[in-house]
């Protein structure tokens, strides 16, 4: 069947991902317009970070579809699916530890440029993605640790950091996974402010995952709330809020985080 | 940058290979023959390098390399009345095609594949040069011997062996500090964030590895013309190993390591072997003691030697 709904940028039809008997996205079928801001909520183990694990091509979902600008995307390796224009951070943050801050995010900008296979120039005098590269780190306020090494940041910096290479990778989905994790109270609102300047200057589609709630309520367009991998709810921040199964699946339980 | 800091900053480089040029107007033949020697395994080292260092994968048969540029032009030279130079072409295809065939058999899944099968490789290869099948060929054990001298005199050919060795140090220089290079890097690092943000990981390892490839077979070559000679311990498991040493000796990740460790190996095989019974033994002490009390090598001695003398000035 290729019915392909055109207007959706993301779009995952009965997505479904077992480990062994244990199903942690279980047919899941969310449509996301362009545009749109959608996070999905849920308690810890829900399969929120599987879902994501599917849509980016880390994992190969047992059954599903997944369209991405209209095209079936389901058995396209990752690296394709970030060349299309998808971006995304990891709620256990993944960078390149002995490489140097600024280089993290250069390579992420160079992976989207035509440079990616040169073999004769010096990357460093690529100016243009250098540049690129400190505009991401200043975006998230990183850039007086542009030279150290990565290992070396707070875990607060490197979800900075997390956040600049997705940045660096300039898609036009944006895949977030728990972006303020393990971050101070103090942290958080420049993080927020991150994440809504990236709305409002380039006009990206995101899809969020978060725990804590003001934050959802004040961003989202949609809320997705998942539990035992399955979708339970989806609505606008007020249908969410009011929404009773949602209020015992998830907002009664406040302590999880 | 003014010629004078160029001149300051590659201060120590320059001074080497001016004593090198030097080196033939007052050393014996002898020495000409053992530095001849390390230049050629320096580059193969660096090959090597390119491959464990850079790009973090593992080769037990790259002596298949090595052997199949020295094979290819010994053969072509004796067998077809090439000159040394028209088989260049030749070796440079044969390596990277047979980089690009185990690449493509493995390089696909987990790197210990690779790992794995180059043994295998090297293995079969070394079986198909010494074989009763192909000795009228490839002389067996024997090897095959009176290739045609590429040039005159040894002085010559030495220039020759350090000319091969500058200019596949500064190749590999610019690949490294290349985008690609640092791509390799990158996998080196953390291979699935690669993927993760857009990177074909196997195209740059399949790169990787005919970089590698051609690099090692071209030492192969080069061996080759100097011994005028070829051996099917070339393609051999003590080859791979003795390239290996040099590069995890000398530091891996460092270009300059792994020539240093060439130097280091082949002047103990040629001296610490005539004194010592045990040579061996001494050499495997070192080893160790070089892996755990100074993984990045011998070189890294230089680096913070040098560091501590420039941290006064300038930056
Ligand atoms: N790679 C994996 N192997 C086995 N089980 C996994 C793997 N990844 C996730 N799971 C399981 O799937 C379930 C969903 O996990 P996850 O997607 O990380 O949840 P969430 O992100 O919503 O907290 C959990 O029970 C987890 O143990
Ligand atoms: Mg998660």
């Amino acid at each position: 069947m290729s019915e392909k709904q055109q207007p959706y940028i993301l779009q995952t039809v009965d997505l479904t991902k077992s480990f062994g008997r244990q199903t942690a996205v279980n047919m899941v079928s969310l449509n996301i317009l362009p545009g749109e801001f959608v996070s999905i909520i849920g308690p810890n183990g829900a399969g929120k970070t599987t879902f994501f694990n599917l849509i980016t091509g880390a994992f190969k979902p047992d059954s599903g579809i997944i369209y991405f600008k209209g095209r079936d995307i389901t058995k396209a390796k990752e690296f394709n699916r970030v060349q299309m224009g998808m971006a995304r951070c990891f709620q256990i943050t993944n960078v390149f530890p002995h490489i140097s801050v600024l280089e993290n995010v250069r390579l992420a900008v160079q992976a989207k440029s035509k440079h990616k296979y040169r073999l004769f120039i010096n990357a460093d005098k690529l100016k243009e993605l250098t540049e690129y590269a400190h505009y991401c780190l200043e975006i998230v306020q990183l850039k007086n640790m542009a030279y150290q090494m990565a290992i070396s940041l707070t875990h607060a910096d490197q979800r900075k950091l997390e956040i600049a290479i997705q940045l660096a990778s300039q898609g036009e989905l944006m895949l977030l996974d728990e972006p303020t994790a393990g971050m101070s109270a103090e942290e958080v609102p420049a993080i927020v402010e991150v994440i809504k300047d990236i709305r409002k200057k380039e006009q990206k589609t995101i899809v969020m995952v978060e725990h804590k709630l003001n934050m959802v309520l004040s961003l989202s367009d949609h809320i997705a709330v998942m539990n035992y991998g399955m979708l339970i709810a989806y609505g606008s921040p007020r249908e969410i809020k009011e929404n009773q199964d949602v209020q015992s699946a998830y907002l009664g339980r406040k302590g999880d985080a | 940058m003014s010629i004078n800091r160029y001149l300051q900053k590659y201060r120590s480089a320059l001074i080497l290979i001016i004593i090198l040029i030097l080196l033939p107007l007052f050393s014996s033949e002898y020495i000409k023959v053992v530095a001849m020697q390390i230049f050629i395994f320096g580059v193969f080292a660096i090959s090597y390098d390119i491959l464990l260092g850079y790009t973090g994968i593992a080769s037990f048969g790259h002596a298949i390399f090595f052997g199949t540029g020295a094979y290819v032009s010994a053969l072509m030279m004796l067998k077809a009345g090439f000159s040394f130079w028209a088989t260049i072409p030749f070796v440079v295809v044969s390596c990277a095609g047979i980089g690009l065939v185990i690449g493509l058999l493995t390089l696909r899944f987990a790197t210990i594949y690779f790992t794995i099968v180059t043994l295998a490789l090297g293995q079969f290869c070394y079986f198909l040069l010494t074989n009763a099948l192909t000795y009228q060929y490839t002389g067996g054990d024997d090897g095959l011997h009176g290739l045609p001298m590429v040039l005159q005199t040894k002085n010559q050919m030495y220039y020759l062996a350090l000319a091969f060795l500058l200019a596949a140090f500064f190749i590999a220089k610019k690949i490294i500090s290349s985008p690609l290079g640092k791509t390799l890097v990158a996998i080196r690092e953390n291979e699935f964030r690669a993927k993760m943000i857009g990177y074909n990981v196997l195209n740059y390892r399949l790169i990787a590895l005919v970089i590698s490839g051609i690099m090692a077979g071209l030492a192969g070559s080069f061996n080759a013309a100097m011994l005028r000679s070829v051996f099917p311990g070339f393609m051999g498991a003590s080859t791979t190993i003795d390239v290996i040493l040099m590069t995890i000796l000398g530091g891996m990740g460092s270009l300059l390591g792994p020539v240093a460790g060439a130097a280091l190996v082949i002047i103990c095989q040629q001296y610490l072997s005539s004194y010592f019974e045990w040579w061996l033994l001494i050499f495997g002490v070192i080893f160790v003691l070089v892996v755990l009390f100074l993984p990045q090598g011998l070189i890294s001695i230089v680096y913070r030697f040098r560091k501590k003398n420039t941290s006064g000035g300038l930056n």
